[in-house]
């Protein structure tokens, strides 16, 4: 009878420990989950800032950019524009005056545009394949190297901000294989892989070994940059042959 | 015997309460709109209410109709017969409801791996199931201790693996516990099976020597079942997986 006894209050012990174990495990994983949150709260509210500091930065770098470009256009069209103009008014044959007139008129578009560019408003209106062809046909036009442009109609549409990270990366990825690489043909190809979009800017220059950890800040900027919109930043190159950018994001 | 069968279920408080939520469940899913009927986060409960009240039934008119029992228990052995309704449990419960009830806690895991593992689980319970009542290690007509067992151990492992999807998976950062409906239900699934586990693994000893002990454990687990059935017809009355009105969830 009393192994009996002690065999009964074993059960009942064991199945009393059970529940107790049990009832400490579910409200351990509720406080973990809690814990992961207020974690996670945190961690969010450090990328919020980042970003936030990052779209700054590009704000500011892009109405740098912006102001040299109506320094430039001030000094090279607007002021030569208004310079004739001046000279055609003053003439006394009235087909001169006209004339003057007429680029008055002209003056006062390129004057309407150029103001445009000011604030940032035009990232919102500004197609992406548009932009890259752009700085292409510039790149090609200053005699540089030859370029090409694959854009396989993906009807994407990032957001300002996107545009805004997309924009500075791929100047900055152009104007690094322009300075370092000394390549014979740039190549942009805008293209899907599964679930995401990406962006390859390959050039044929003189590449360098991408395993060599960088001493510079550049190419990690470009990657905290592409990882503020959620993307990634892949590079690889060998010496001898070339080097290849992918930006990546989620669709 | 249908009177007899009457009397028998209105006599019974659990089986009164199972019969109950199990009607109500019944009613509240077939309200729900279509897409949703069709998703398994709510024909899954639906059907463990409607096998569970199938087979307490069925369980207490094998008791009732005598005949009809002994007549199935000879169709699934050649053993003499006892007059238990066993078969039913080992059939029904141990087996086809665990099977939902695994189900039931893949369907809210989001780790792909511990999905799989849960599909394995779900295998070794069948398997195991019929390795042993064909090999004979353990007869469908009698209490089956090793194989519930198993059905509690992989009832078990399935809920803890949800629990690690809970503080692991980023799905449930935004979710608060307390107020998403599987998390209730697979706790109540989880502190069913342990203290059952204990019960049922020693189901022998207790159902013939301390039948008061047996049933101290069989009352705390249909407290369960009926909190449980609850917790599934709130599921359907909401519509949704979480008490927060506007959650997608």
């Amino acid at each position: 009878m009393g192994g009996e006894d002690s065999q009964i209050l074993f059960i009942l012990f064991s199945g009393v420990f059970l529940a107790a174990v049990m009832a400490t495990f579910v409200v351990a994983m509720v406080i973990l989950h809690r814990q992961r949150q207020v974690q996670n709260k945190q961690k969010v509210e450090q990328l919020q800032v980042e970003f936030e500091k990052t779209m700054l930065n590009i704000e500011n770098e892009i109405q740098q950019e912006t102001l040299n470009h109506i320094g430039r256009e001030l000094h090279d069209n607007i002021g030569q524009l208004l310079s004739l103009s001046k000279l055609y008014l003053g003439s006394s044959k009235p087909e001169r005056q006209a004339e003057g007139k007429e680029l008055i008129s002209k003056t006062i578009n390129e004057v309407r545009s150029l103001s445009k560019s000011l604030n940032l408003d035009w990232v919102e209106n500004l197609n992406l394949e548009e932009f890259i062809q752009e700085q292409l046909d510039k790149i090609e036009a200053s005699g540089y190297c030859k370029t090409e442009f694959v854009a396989n109609h993906l009807h994407w549409e990032p957001s300002k901000e996107q545009k805004m990270i997309l924009i500075r990366v791929i100047q900055e990825c152009l104007n690094n294989a322009i300075k370092h690489a000394s390549p014979e043909t740039i190549t942009i190809t805008l293209d899907s892989s599964g679930t995401e979009k990406f962006i390859q800017i390959k050039d044929d220059g003189k590449g360098f070994d991408s395993s060599i950890a960088s001493t510079g800040s550049g190419m990690t900027n470009l990657k905290k940059r592409m990882e503020t919109i959620g993307g990634k930043f892949h590079l690889q190159s060998i010496p001898g042959k070339g080097t290849e950018i992918k930006l990546l994001l989620p669709v | 015997m249908i009177q007899a069968l009457w009397e028998r279920i209105l006599s019974n408080y659990y089986l009164v309460s199972t019969v109950i939520l199990g009607l109500t469940g019944v009613i509240l899913f077939i309200f729900l709109p279509r897409q949703k009927k069709a998703k398994p986060q709510f024909y899954l409960p639906f059907l463990i209410l409607v096998l569970v009240v199938f087979y307490e039934i069925l369980a207490v008119n094998m008791i009732v109709n005598k005949p009809l029992n002994e007549r199935i228990h000879y169709l699934l052995t050649s053993d003499p017969y006892k007059g238990w309704n066993s078969w039913v449990f080992n059939i029904f419960n141990y087996l086809l409801s665990k099977i939902l009830f695994l189900l039931l806690i893949r369907v809210n895991l989001k780790n792909p791996t511990r999905r799989k593992i849960v599909h394995f689980l779900i295998g070794i319970l069948i398997l195991g199931g019929i390795v042993l009542t064909i090999s004979g290690i353990e007869k469908i007509h009698e209490p089956q201790p090793i194989f519930y067992f198993i059905s509690n151990i992989t009832l078990i492992i399935a809920s803890g693996f949800f629990f690690m999807d809970l503080i692991s998976e980023d799905y449930f950062l935004s979710l608060n516990p307390v107020q998403f409906l599987p998390f209730w239900y697979i706790s109540l699934i989880l502190f069913q099976s342990v203290l059952t586990l204990l019960a049922d693994v020693a189901f022998e000893y207790l159902a013939f020597n301390r039948v008061d002990i047996y049933f101290l454990f069989n009352y705390t687990s249909m407290i369960l079942y009926f909190l449980l059935s609850i917790v599934f017809n709130t599921l359907f009355y909401l519509g949704r997986n979480n008490f927060l009105k506007n959650s997608e969830i």
